[in-house]
């Protein structure tokens, strides 16, 4: 059998057709380009576009068609008018700019729109390497059982829900929780003045308390991609570098995050697109304990103004239009920046 | 036509700018002009409780009534409605449930279908999410043909005057007047609970009306302040040091749950957040020296430690599970809440529990002021696009609904059919069994917030010592201290802008008492609710009671 695929079309190729291919490679960005017909890319690439059809379908269905509701941001919405939704639209007065010029003018939007850079900025700086290191930590576990299994026991937390994590840390931290009873327990006399701590209420570290959550939920889960990138990494690179003399630091540096780096940067500029929603359970559940001051973020900032009472879908959607465009406009700046430093960003632009 | 004049909606500002949001202005009426469209009080009197185990009711001067105790459960239940009524349509519903979702169709609900010969889809959604929910399934505008929506729900739903208007049958022609011979049940509904379902100048619902007049109580556990031998406080300084006796972190005790609002009464802050000074202005809770008190007392309770962590955390933090188990001595919540803890079976884990509602005091042991509350609670809208031979068939099963206590069907709905879902104890109490529990059960608002139910007696519902007694009579140590609320008989849906900037207020006003900001913000504070909704809400409301002035004027 082996035989046979290896020498079947060795010898059927003449030696003659390999000389333009060299020359060709030679440069390689310049070959001549020469605009094919339409029906010809059409004949060639028809099977690869009916695959795509089935996915277009779905996200202008469920993606590009809904998005023209964002309209309703320029309109004083109310979707009970007329006899149908497409009715209430079309009988919607329009406003132009006004629930953005609200907006704008709005306190609560811009104490919102902080809380929510800050808590984005410390999170990608204390949360988003975690993973990395995580992942670059579990790959060099040689046991296979001792590996899966730390692997199994930091993925779960991703699987609880907002609500199970924020009792879980308000059971064990808050001012009832198990660590105050025992400080309690210690000190019933007040002999020692041990105060108990109760970080769940604190607002002042509040962004420490949301971000160990996200730690504590999440790290194990985002450490699954970097894994997948760190087996496409040549072994031999390392075997190679550790003859040469290359020490564990090295061989990471040169070899293990220059592996690791389209990955992260596609990660990065994924996260940098979602900065202004950072979450909206785990926040909504925890602003009653800190105040609406430390813990208002835009998310929730969308939901109070639908339905907190006197509420406007117009104005939720003028709030969440702008993070949209916000986000829209981040991430194609991080892009562009990517390209600038040779990475490939989430596209590249093909001729 | 006159009338129609009238009943304008006071809006709060109207402006041309062409730019300007219209929705939203709000709208309050006068609901006493509208007696005319509602159905004419006709009392039915099929049900003759036995005089022996009643403790009347009470009327005070000022004309409210607290309802009559019931000792014992009927031995004999009275059949309202005899034969099935239905033609055999389905129907679809919508209503909210604070308990899992049950199995539909089981057995409870089969049998109650059967008797009306009309068959509902149930469909109870989760209480705690609706007014989500029921914005979103309204805003597609294929809702169903009942939609349940409570009262605290309805000023919260954006644009809900144009849901109102447009998405719901108008009833006045069908029940406005004289409906006793064909809905007799419905006829015996209170009036003041209909007036509350005048939206607009039109009957648009069918309410659930409020048989208590008494706001929220503040409970406590009398068992606790027994044991440890500590009296009943009777002003603010009784109350905060008792607070400290009670604080214990090293036992898990802690004095006080969610307060506020006992608080803000103990303060004498005005009910419905108004109220007209002598000099004729109407001021806002926010703008009184009351309100300014009760909030630097609750800032002493939180600062002191003496409110249970996990609520000083949230307002909203469920502080039932503590109180029931102790670690909470004395919070403020619905009455529904007594009768629940009752009905839990708690006696059979803690015999020495009792929980019982405090007596109102005034901070300086003065006159207390004692809350009440609105005459209906929800409303049962109808999907326009009904028949008015479908309308009929549907207020056939409320009219069914609004049997009262002491009839089969309010036990059949209650309690399931004899011999499988309940069995009457020695004492001819009805007793759910495991297939009563499970198919009724918590299930059981299912049925009846479908439409309107008549006040109904205080009764036990099960073996609960004392339970009747001790309310009627803190009942009656109450009644005369109820007053009318100064927005009675004025349907209200306040303007968008005073609701936001009640909102923002009420994110301050937790900062305040929960000592994050320092309470030399409060002036910047009020006026900042002032400016951003709160002086046009006053507006909206001076003209609000203007409006029933001059009707009033109009009508001698």
């Amino acid at each position: 059998m082996s035989t046979t695929v290896s020498t079947g079309p060795g010898p059927a190729q003449p030696q003659a057709p390999d000389r333009p291919s060299q020359r060709r490679s030679a440069r390689p960005a310049r070959r001549p380009v020469r605009k094919l017909s339409f029906r010809t890319r059409l004949r060639r690439d028809w099977q690869l576009l009916v695959m795509c059809i089935p996915m277009v379908v779905l996200l202008s269905l469920f993606h590009y068609l809904p998005m023209l509701g964002h309209t309703v941001a320029f309109q004083d919405y109310s979707p009970f008018r007329g006899d149908s939704p497409i009715e209430a639209y079309l009988e919607s007065p329009w406003l132009g700019f006004t629930n953005f010029a609200d907006l704008f003018a709005d306190a609560r939007f811009w104490t919102a729109f902080r809380n929510t850079l800050v808590i984005f900025t410390v999170q990608l700086i204390f949360f988003f390497p975690l993973p990395i290191f995580l992942a670059v930590l579990m790959n060099s576990i040689l046991s296979r059982r001792i590996r899966s299994t730390i692997q199994t026991i930091v993925y779960l937390p991703h699987f609880f829900s907002w609500v199970l994590v924020v009792a879980f840390f308000q059971q064990m931290l808050g001012g009832a929780g198990l660590i105050a009873q025992i400080m309690h327990r210690l000190d019933t006399d007040g002999r020692w003045g041990i105060e108990p701590i109760n970080v769940m209420t604190n607002p002042d570290t509040f962004i420490a308390l949301v971000t160990s959550q996200v730690i504590w939920k999440d790290a194990g889960w985002g450490m699954i991609v970097f894994l997948a990138a760190l087996t496409q990494i040549n072994p031999n690179l390392y075997e190679a570098a550790a003859s040469d003399g290359a020490g564990p630091w090295r061989r990471f540096w040169h070899i293990t995050l220059p592996g690791l780096r389209p990955v992260i940067v596609l990660l990065l500029i994924l996260r940098l697109g979602n900065a202004l929603s950072v979450g909206f359970e785990q926040f909504i559940l925890q602003r009653d304990f800190v105040g609406a001051r430390a813990a208002e973020v835009l998310d929730t900032f969308v939901y109070f103004v639908v339905f907190g009472g006197g509420g406007s879908f117009s104005y939720g959607a003028a709030a969440g239009l702008f993070n949209g465009v916000v986000g829209l406009i981040l991430i194609l700046t991080a892009n562009k920046i990517a390209h600038m430093l040779g990475q490939d960003g989430i596209y590249r632009k093909t001729a | 036509m006159a009338g129609a004049g009238a009943l304008a909606f006071a809006s709060g500002g109207l402006l041309t700018a062409c730019a300007e949001r219209q929705s939203g202005q709000g709208g309050a009426e006068d609901v006493q002009q509208f007696e005319h469209l509602v159905p004419r009080y006709v009392a039915w009197n099929g049900v003759q409780l036995s005089e022996a185990d009643l403790i009347p009711g009470q009327t005070s001067p000022d004309g409210f009534q607290s309802p009559p105790g019931l000792l014992r459960y009927p031995q004999q239940v009275v059949r309202a409605v005899a034969e099935p009524f239905g033609k055999g349509n389905t129907y679809t519903s919508m209503t909210p449930l604070w308990a899992p979702p049950p199995d539909f169709p089981n057995d409870y609900f089969n049998a109650i279908i059967e008797r009306w010969g009309t068959t509902i889809e149930f469909a109870p959604r989760d209480g705690i999410e609706y007014r989500e929910i029921v914005t979103t399934v309204l805003a597609s505008q294929d809702h169903p043909h009942i939609t349940m929506i409570p009262g605290w729900e309805i000023n919260l739903i954006p644009n809900i005057q144009d849901a109102i208007e447009n998405l719901f049958a108008d009833l006045t022609p069908i029940l406005a007047g004289d409906i006793a011979e064909r809905w007799p049940l419905l006829a015996n509904l209170p009036t003041p609970a209909w007036l509350e379902a005048v939206f607009n100048g039109k009957l648009k619902a069918i309410p659930q009306v409020e048989g208590n007049p008494f706001g929220d109580p503040l409970f406590v556990r009398a068992d606790i302040l027994e044991e440890l031998g500590m009296p009943y406080p009777k002003n603010a300084d009784e109350l905060l040091d008792l607070g400290r006796e009670l604080t214990s972190p090293a036992n898990n005790r802690w004095a006080f749950g969610n307060m506020d609002n006992a608080i803000h009464q103990i303060f004498g802050c005005p009910y419905q957040d108004w109220r007209v000074e002598p000099d004729g202005r109407l001021v806002n809770r926010i703008e009184t020296e009351e309100f300014k008190a009760a909030t630097e007392f609750l800032r002493t309770l939180y600062d002191e430690g003496l409110v249970h962590p996990d609520n000083a955390g949230s307002a909203e933090a469920d502080m039932k599970p503590a109180f029931r188990s102790g670690e909470v001595v004395m919070r403020i919540d619905g009455w529904g809440d007594w009768t629940e803890a009752l009905g839990s079976g708690i006696l059979d884990d803690n015999p020495n529990y009792n929980q019982q509602p405090m007596d109102w005091f005034a901070h300086d042991g003065g006159e207390p002021t004692v809350w009440g509350r609105d005459p209906a609670w929800a409303y049962s809208f109808l999907h326009k696009d009904l028949s008015r031979e479908q309308i009929e068939e549907i207020l056939d099963v409320m009219n069914w609904v609004a049997a009262p206590f002491g009839t089969e069907e309010y036990q059949l709905h209650q309690y399931g059919v004899e011999g499988v879902h309940f069995e009457f104890n020695e004492d001819g109490q009805p007793v759910l069994t495991e297939q009563g529990s499970a198919e009724a059960g918590q299930a059981v608002p299912t049925v009846y917030f479908l439409g309107g139910r008549p006040p109904e007696p205080i009764a036990a519902g099960g073996d609960w010592p004392g339970y009747v007694q001790s309310r009627m009579d803190w009942n009656a140590r109450h009644l005369q201290y109820l007053k009318p609320g100064i927005f009675a008989g004025i349907k209200r849906i306040e303007p968008a802008n005073l609701q936001q900037a009640n909102r923002s207020l009420d994110d301050k006003l937790e900062d305040l008492r929960r000592g994050r900001t320092p309470m030399s913000e409060w002036d910047n504070i009020v006026a900042e609710w002032r400016r951003t909704g709160g002086d046009e809400g006053r507006a909206f409301y001076e003209q609000a009671l203007a409006n029933r002035e001059n009707q009033a004027g109009s009508s001698e």
